[in-house]
């Protein structure tokens, strides 16, 4: 069942993580719940990931796009810890998490 | 054989399930029912009884049949079975025997009760416990039905706790049977980690034969002496039992005096091969100071039920000394005779009580003998057997017996002991004077006072009787009972029944009859200010006695004040010290990003202000841009980078 | 590789998890819970078909495996397979989340939420319980962590925030340690296999090859720490009574029932196996942890004033014969630590269902407040009085066989400190026979008389707690049924350290 995969070329993985990408971009855009544009910022920053493990598996110096990936998974752990704490902290004190509402920064 | 034990066992357990599942419903509560599977469970004692009298013995090959592999770890295999000999037989005889009189008996004196059904239930499962305690080849299922017992002991002592007290008592006499149980489980550690085995048969022959070595032998046996001490109320575990009165006078009678309590009687009884001339001394010495303080405290106690609970105590106590002495045989004896005549005051103090309406003083009885026929005579045959009458009671033969057991070993213990036997004489006669003799105290007392109902004289007949006839070899109860038992327990060096020494004999007479001749002449011959007068000298000794010698504040301070004060300064330093270090880390953790912050504001932004107060004027205009809507930034920022990778790209 | 029961099994739950979110939003509330409900029964059957499965499987080892590559760069693969251990936290999880289930009925904020977060939660539980590859084993404990989170910090009480993001930071916390000590095994051996490296260390002796033995204690104590804080022990133990103070009742259900165990299950699988020589050294100071926990943690409780912050601290005082058991090494202390497991998941459940459904009618949980509620609930009060015997280690039921043999075993290896430690026996029956008598027994203030505001115990919440008792009762007077299913695959686990680890 492995076989096809030896086929999978660069493009391929780029190609995943375009399509990943706009999803995520289309979903951070469109959805109004925070929980769901948190969901799409993981979608665009796991294109990146994808697109920097590819050119680790297909570019000249093995190993530096996966520690690079590494690291992206680490900062998006730490960056959903924090953000899903603030939109607790949002839910709890305005009973609600439609990012349009929390308008407070307006200049 | 197998059959009956099993049937002693499940019928009250088969009633217990009835009775808490039905009993509300049935007529009459369901007390018919659980009489009748007590009275089952009774009969196939008296059966198994009787066939262990006619010489026979389980079938060593059946008794391994039956056997049931319990668990199993690595290659030990955890078997449980019954074990029938001779103390089992007459174990099971006392026990069903009393459990059955006292059902009977509480058929009339809990009548009313708006939860009369369950406390029939609980009797039935107390039956079940106390028997599985009995019925038990190995220590592990001993010590199930030894902490059944005690569930069992915790809800009938706290029967009534809508009330505090009784409440509060039943919580005492677990927690502290519990104290005790830390020896049972240290004994059963010891045992097992070095022969790998609960069953007796294991443990005696590792014992004698010297795999298990003397000194594991008297740590496990000071273990299981700890362990009967919390059971059987032995100093200084014995405070739970005074307590244990608040519940309902039946269960008095059959776990506090009769049965329970006896219990750790007989799990030293049983593992008597255990115990070696070290931890004897220990188990004597326990016995005869326990017997002498509680015969003392006794002495001052007005409350019936009271005294007979620092009877039980004492009597307890002298059992211990016998075992302690080697004379195993008078301690098990003690312990049928004793079952027999403190069920029988027991259930003869309820009938008074019930008779005087709840009324325990007896400072406000008295003269109840005219009233109360059949309860007064028995309730004196009561008194005379624990006293020790001369030849005729059962009480005389048991205690003889260990005396003389105790003279033999250690002369100095059997004084404490005849001391205690004055003692016994004299506090029972002041009891009995105090209620059945001499003039009525409480008029209004008097006057609704009544002979009980049949089904509670019935038993204190029938319990009369056998204060009586137990003592003498009826169906050859010791010579073919305990004796043969005695002897594959205790090897060499065993003090038999009755070996007895004239002059233990003569002594022990002198004893029971002076402290009856004592308490008559005091308590019934004397005017109530005379005696007054008599005991001002010792008014002190008597408020020592009258206040337990302290042990209640004792405890209070020693023990239980210092356990919640530990409570609380731990439970504090859970909070602020293991969680506030946890807390802690996390605050500084935020201090540190607060001052990076304010270094950032400071210093860093202090530069960028100057600028930043020009671009103000500008940035005004500018700022109509900021709708504060996420979105329109994360829209924005894709169109500009769009555009730039688009503009680039050509 | 033949069947895909296990996987089906987690999948269950998250297909219902999905479910629960196409519900409209009207009839959210009653469509949720029942979806809820028959995903929950779904899963248990599936538990069962599972067992059942295993229970055909012949000639030791794994039963039931899946086994297909997944992230070839890292040899990350998709691994499941079960053994008896397994096996048996597989029902426990299950059956307590079915309780769990019926205990949610009355969810009222954002039921559709909940309740996909309920069965999240419950497919991460399973996934960890089944995964051989400590990658995925990995992933399924964190997927496990975020519902949590929420459950927590949105349907918990008035310092919700405080007890999830502790919870939260503590759990994360273990998984770093977790993750590194897997990363660095990655890189000494190149696999994330737990069978290949048990083999490995039954072939060489120990991982990291020669001399590595600061490393592998090291390696050890990170894993100990890891599952030691979701056990949780002294001194990683304060998240759990703000978690369940905090949590709704059929959270804390899961929570004491199986989230506990999945520190226990980790030192069996993990901890223990890969490192025998370390777990050997670190004996004595297990054993100490493990004492401090029992003792410390039942004179605690004794002090709370608040009933759920007592269970949660008899949790911790219960969960430390857990660690006790497995420091002795011996087949009792190993056997009797997983019999903890079991018993404990079904007893402390039902304690905190008691509490759960006393708070719902009182609306407060202060023990001094209450008082004689065994006459108002009679129902209630025989079972919050067999749920607390039960939980103080009575005879004929579970907690009690627990007990003994971690006892019998930790004796063996250790005998002065377990003496010790049986002074817990005392102190335990103290708390909750005080407790059983502040709250159930005495003269019932007036408040408690009102029938309408205390009914006694409802049909639904008697479905929750009867099933628990019984097992209980059942695990107590037979407790070989229950021990039979994993002794065998224990044992052998045991074995297996013990070869290398040489002593006791």
């Amino acid at each position: 069942m492995t076989g096809f995969l030896e086929h999978i070329g660069l493009m391929h993985f780029l190609t995943v993580g375009a399509v990943l990408f706009c999803a995520g971009i289309v979903t951070v855009l469109a959805r109004r719940n925070a929980v769901g544009v948190l969901i799409g910022l993981e979608l665009v920053l796991n294109a990146a990931n994808l697109n920097l493990v590819a050119f680790d598996r297909f570019g000249p110096a093995p190993l530096r796009g996966s520690v690079f990936a590494i690291f992206v998974l680490a900062v998006a752990a730490a960056e959903a810890a924090i953000a899903l704490a603030i939109v607790l902290n949002v839910f709890d004190s305005r009973d609600e998490i439609d990012v349009d509402e929390v308008s407070a920064l307006k200049g | 054989m197998l059959t009956l034990a099993l049937v002693v066992v499940l019928a009250p357990f088969g009633g217990f399930l009835l009775q808490s599942a039905f009993g509300r419903r049935l007529p009459r509560q369901g007390d018919w029912l659980t009489i009748a599977t007590i009275g089952a469970s009774f009969a196939a004692s008296c059966a198994l009884l009787a066939k262990v009298l006619g010489g026979e013995t389980l079938d060593p090959a059946v008794v391994a049949g039956a056997r049931f592999d319990w668990l199993r770890f690595g290659d030990v295999v955890w078997r449980v079975g019954v074990k029938v000999d001779g103390l089992t037989a007459v174990m099971l005889f006392v026990v069903t025997l009393v459990a059955f009189l006292v059902h009977v008996f509480s058929s009339a004196y809990m009548k009313g009760d708006p939860k009369y059904w369950k406390f029939f239930a609980w009797l039935q499962m107390f039956s079940t416990s106390m028997l599985v305690l009995v019925l038990a080849d190995n220590l592990l299922v001993l010590f199930i039905g030894w902490e059944l017992v005690g569930l069992c002991s915790y809800k009938l002592i706290g029967f009534w706790s809508e009330k505090a007290a009784p409440g509060n008592a039943a919580r005492k006499a677990f927690i502290t049977t519990r104290i005790g149980d830390l020896g049972m489980v240290a004994a059963l550690m010891l045992v097992y980690a070095q022969t790998k085995s609960f069953a007796f048969e294991d443990m005696f022959r590792a014992a004698t034969t010297g795999s298990l070595d003397s000194q594991t032998c008297t740590w496990a046996s000071l273990g299981l002496l700890f362990a009967a001490m919390g059971k059987s109320a032995q100093f200084p575990l014995h405070v739970w039992l005074p307590d244990a009165m608040e519940g309902p006078t039946p269960v008095s009678a059959l776990i506090h005096a009769a049965t329970m309590v006896a219990a750790g009687v007989y799990l030293v009884g049983r593992c008597y091969p255990l115990f070696t001339d070290a931890s004897l001394l220990v188990v004597a010495a326990v016995g005869g100071v326990t017997a002498v303080m509680a015969g003392l405290i006794a002495l001052a106690q007005d409350d019936i039920k009271k005294v007979l609970a620092y009877s039980t105590v004492s009597q307890l106590g002298f059992m211990f000394l016998g075992l302690g002495c080697k004379a195993w045989h008078a301690a098990l004896f003690h312990l049928t005779t004793h079952a027999f005549f403190k069920a029988l005051m027991f259930l003869g103090s309820g009938s008074v009580i019930h008779a005087c309406h709840h009324e325990q003083d007896m400072r406000r009885m008295g003269g109840l003998w005219r009233k109360m026929p059949i309860t007064g005579t028995t309730f004196f045959v009561g008194v005379l057997a624990i006293a020790g009458f001369p030849f005729v009671t059962a009480g005389f033969y048991s205690k003889d017996a260990i005396l003389a057991g105790a003279w033999h070993m250690h002369p100095a213990l059997a004084w404490v002991g005849l001391g205690a036997a004055v003692l016994t004489a004299f506090y029972m006669f002041r009891l009995f004077a105090m209620t059945f003799l001499g003039k009525p105290k409480d008029e209004h007392v008097f006057e609704h006072a009544h002979e009980s109902p049949l089904p509670m004289t019935l038993p204190l007949v029938v319990l009369g009787v056998l204060s009586v006839v137990a003592g003498w070899d009826l169906v050859g109860w010791h010579t073919k009972l305990l004796e043969p038992t005695a002897a594959a327990v205790t090897s060499a060096g065993s003090v038999h029944g009755h070996e007895h020494s004239e002059v233990v004999m003569t002594l022990a007479i002198v004893a029971g009859l002076f402290g009856l001749v004592a308490g008559f002449v005091l308590f019934a011959k004397t005017s109530p200010a005379r005696v007054a007068a008599l005991k001002r000298p010792f008014a002190a000794l008597e408020r020592a006695f009258a206040r337990k010698f302290g042990f209640d504040e004792l405890y209070r301070e020693l023990v239980l004040r210092p356990a919640y004060t530990l409570a609380k300064i731990l439970s504090w330093a859970d909070a602020e010290g293991v969680d506030g270090a946890v807390n802690g880390i996390g605050r500084t953790a935020r201090s540190a990003s607060r001052g990076s912050g304010w270094a950032d504001a400071k210093v860093v932004d202090g530069a960028v202000r100057g600028t930043g107060a020009a671009v103000l004027a500008g940035g005004g205009g500018l700022s109509r841009l900021q709708s504060g809507r996420f979105r329109t930034y994360v829209a924005a920022g894709v169109v500009v980078v769009a555009t730039v990778l688009v503009v680039l790209s050509f | 590789m033949g069947s895909n029961l296990l996987t089906l099994t987690f999948l269950i739950p998250l297909a219902g998890s999905l479910l629960v979110l196409l519900v409209p939003k009207e009839s959210a509330g009653r469509a949720c819970r029942w979806v809820n409900l028959l995903t929950s029964l779904a899963t248990f059957g599936a538990t069962l078909a599972v067992w059942s499965g295993w229970s055909k499987h012949t000639g030791g080892g794994y039963a039931l495996v899946e086994d297909a590559a997944w992230i070839k760069a890292f040899s990350i693969r998709y691994h499941l397979g079960v053994d008896g251990v397994s096996v048996a936290l597989l029902l426990l999880t299950s059956f307590v989340s079915l309780g769990g289930s019926l205990a949610s009925w009355n969810i009222e904020k954002s039921p559709k939420g909940y309740h996909s977060m309920f069965l999240l939660l419950l497919g991460g539980m399973i996934g960890v319980f089944m995964a051989l590859d400590m990658f995925l084993f990995y992933l399924f404990w964190e997927i496990m962590l975020l519902p949590m989170y929420f459950l927590i910090g949105i349907w918990g009480g008035p310092r919700r925030q405080y007890a999830a993001i502790k919870f939260f930071l503590y759990t994360l916390a273990g998984s770093v340690l977790m993750l590194a000590a897997i990363v660095l095994i990655w890189i000494k051996h190149g696999t994330f296999q737990i069978p290949e490296i048990v083999a490995l260390v039954k072939a060489h002796g120990g991982l990291f090859g020669e001399g590595a033995e600061g490393l592998r204690i090291a390696c050890f104590i990170a894993f100990f720490v890891a599952f030691a804080i979701k056990v949780p022990s002294f001194p990683f133990h304060t998240w759990l009574p703000d978690a369940h103070v905090e949590a709704p009742t059929p959270i804390s259900m899961i929570l004491a029932g199986v989230l506990l165990k999945m520190g226990g299950y980790g030192l069996i699988r993990m901890a223990y196996p890969f490192f025998p020589t370390a777990a050997a050294t670190l004996g004595t100071t297990i054993v100490v942890i493990s004492l401090i926990s029992i003792v410390y943690a039942a004179f605690v409780a004794m002090a709370q004033t608040d009933f759920k912050k007592l269970v949660a601290y008899s949790s911790v005082s219960h969960m430390g014969f857990v660690t006790l058991g497995l420091a002795s090494l011996t087949p009792e202390g190993h056997n009797g630590a997983m019999y903890m497991m079991l018993a404990h998941g079904t007893i402390s459940p039902m304690l905190f269902m008691i509490v759960g459904v006393i708070y719902e009618r009182a609306h407060h949980r202060d023990l001094d407040r209450f008082g004689g509620l065994a006459w108002a609930m009679p129902t209630y009060g025989v079972l919050a009085a067999f749920g607390i015997f039960a939980s103080l280690g009575l005879p004929a039921l579970s907690g009690f066989i627990a007990e003994i043999t971690v006892f019998l075993g930790s004796f063996q290896s250790f005998p002065r400190l377990t003496l010790v430690a049986t002074v817990g026996m005392v102190v335990t029956a103290a708390y909750y026979l005080i407790t059983l008598q502040k709250v159930y027994l005495g003269d019932t203030p007036a408040v408690y008389r009102d029938k309408a505001h205390y009914p006694d115990v409802s049909r639904r919440e008697l479905l929750v707690l009867v099933p628990l008792a019984i097992v209980t009762l059942w695990m107590g007077i037979l407790p070989d049924g229950a021990m039979s299913i994993y002794r065998g695959d224990l044992e052998g686990i045991l074995e297996g350290v013990k070869a290398i680890a040489g002593k006791p």
